[in-house]
């Protein structure tokens, strides 16, 4: 897994994942525009809320797989209990953060897969939550590594 | 057909948005900060 990693990555595993997860943080902000407008928060125009909706499903599945991949290349490319113990509280915040960010945007798919509206009623709180996270995972993160 | 433009269109602004913040961030890491790939196949130096 390392050096399929490393091969994919050219050998800059951290320059990728920084570029990934920038791209991310943006998404996820205009995850929070495309849930505004379907929620009937915001209207505009010229971007119907279902459609909306459509896009913020497709971009959300994309975006899991990404969030995935990178979680891969950090499990698989760093000794993360060593850099916990020795590299200070910003790696360590950011392990678990990124942990919760996993955890939370799994129970927003099981939610949307398999819940009813009850549970879907909380959508927003979860969607709201996995926002949050994946900008404090950014930002103890690739921020650090961007000039 | 409206709704098709629409669905393509907001599909092409999250596309425009990945390409555009690759180039830019992609232009703007700091490459001594980001670690090499020892023999181990390991990386130091830090962690992201």
């Amino acid at each position: 897994m390392t050096d399929w990693i490393g091969q994919l990555s050219g050998g800059q595993v951290t320059s990728v994942k920084v570029v990934l997860t920038s791209i991310l943080a943006v998404l996820a902000i205009y995850q929070v525009c495309l849930a505004s407008i379907f929620y009937g928060k915001v209207r505009v125009p010229f971007l119907a809320g279902r459609v909306a909706a459509i896009t913020h499903r497709s971009s959300g599945d994309a975006i899991f797989v990404v969030i995935v991949l990178i979680g891969l290349m950090c499990v698989s490319g760093y000794e993360v209990r060593d850099a916990i113990e020795h590299r200070g509280a910003r790696v360590a915040a950011h392990v678990v953060i990124s942990t919760l960010l996993v955890v939370v945007l799994s129970a927003k798919i099981i939610v949307l897969r398999f819940g009813r509206t009850r549970a879907s009623r909380f959508l927003p709180y979860i969607g709201s939550s996995v926002f949050l996270l994946l900008l404090g995972s950014w930002a103890t993160s690739s921020l650090f590594f961007l000039r | 057909m409206t709704r098709f433009l629409q669905i393509v269109g907001s599909i092409g602004v999250a596309v425009a948005l990945t390409l555009g913040t690759a180039l830019i961030t992609g232009a703007h890491v700091d490459p001594t900060k980001a670690c090499a790939v020892d023999s181990s196949g390991r990386h130091g130096g830090g962690h992201s």
